[in-house]
């Protein structure tokens, strides 16, 4: 499909109060291009939103809307920057939760651990799986750890359109930590193993609020 | 190491982080102050860095703060001595 700016069909699921950046990731995978080759190799957010999200493709006019963070695929055709950006506005309608798809979660509470999942094999659902065992990695850096933001991912090749293992095991080892601005942000490199198609090792970002309790 | 090769190294990291960049980066370069990078790309520049020199740099902890270009080289030479 060739367009330049399009609204995202997003949702605030279950109690959360954000729009989940599995989501802006999927839908804008559906536009960027049906080649079995499609990639998506890095992703940053700078801001989450509880509002509905246009995805800015080139340089086509965000006709001033806030950009809240890009994305950079990889096609047949080269490779297309994603800006996205909150639509202002209501907020996004909500959706039912989802039940979770990770399991065994085992941590040193340092920022390493491990866990299986079972997922459907789509792009949305290993993106599911990866944010949701790497939240719960970092929930249990401590006592009262909250704001548990997934804010990039990058050096991946992750296929829009391939099938993906539908069961497996994640393991995430920390590498880089930065305090800013009283939030911890993290950098960790992501393992997978799994049934199929496994994708190979990616960095992913985390930031949140370790309370001293 | 070398300054120069500290030096090197460091813009390696930067360019795989960020891009191509704007002309050189010299000693005196503030890489967040100067706008190179924000606090995500600082840390992606830190890991591209460990990665390449194949070491941790332990001076560089969670609440290291001074990205002068001049003051990592010494980190990285020190380091690597």
């Amino acid at each position: 499909m060739n367009v330049t700016a399009q609204p995202l069909n997003v949702y605030i699921r279950g109690t959360r109060d954000y729009v989940q950046g599995s989501q802006i990731l999927a839908r804008t995978a559906e536009l960027v291009g049906a080649d079995d080759s499609a990639l998506l190799v890095s992703a940053k957010f700078t801001q989450i939103t509880e509002r509905g999200v246009l995805a800015v493709f080139a340089d086509a006019d965000e006709g001033g809307a806030i950009e809240i963070g890009r994305a950079v695929f990889v096609t047949a055709t080269g490779r297309q920057t994603v800006r996205f950006c909150e639509v202002a506005g209501d907020k996004a309608p909500p959706i039912e939760d989802v039940p979770r798809v990770t399991a065994n979660l085992e941590t040193d509470g340092k920022g390493t651990g491990s866990t299986t999942f079972a997922i459907a094999g789509t792009f949305e659902s290993y993106l599911v799986a990866i944010i949701e065992f790497v939240k719960a990695v970092h929930a249990q850096r401590g006592q009262n750890v909250t704001d548990i933001w997934f804010t990039a991912l990058m050096g991946a090749r992750l296929p829009l359109h391939t099938s993906y293992p539908r069961t497996g095991t994640l393991r995430v080892t920390p590498k880089i930590e930065r305090m800013v601005d009283g939030r911890l942000q993290t950098l960790s490199l992501v393992d997978t193993e799994g049934d199929g198609n496994a994708p190979s090792q990616f960095q992913i970002c985390f930031s949140c609020v370790v309370g001293n309790d | 190491m070398t300054r120069e090769d500290a030096l090197a190294a460091i813009t390696k990291a930067l360019t795989t982080t960020v891009g191509d960049i704007d002309g050189t980066i010299s000693e005196d370069t503030n890489l967040v102050d100067d706008g190179m990078l924000d606090s995500l790309d600082s840390m992606t520049f830190l890991f591209e860095l460990e990665t390449d020199l194949g070491m941790k740099l332990e001076a560089i902890d969670e609440t290291y703060e001074d990205f002068r270009v001049g003051s990592i080289v010494d980190i990285v030479v020190a380091a690597t001595a």
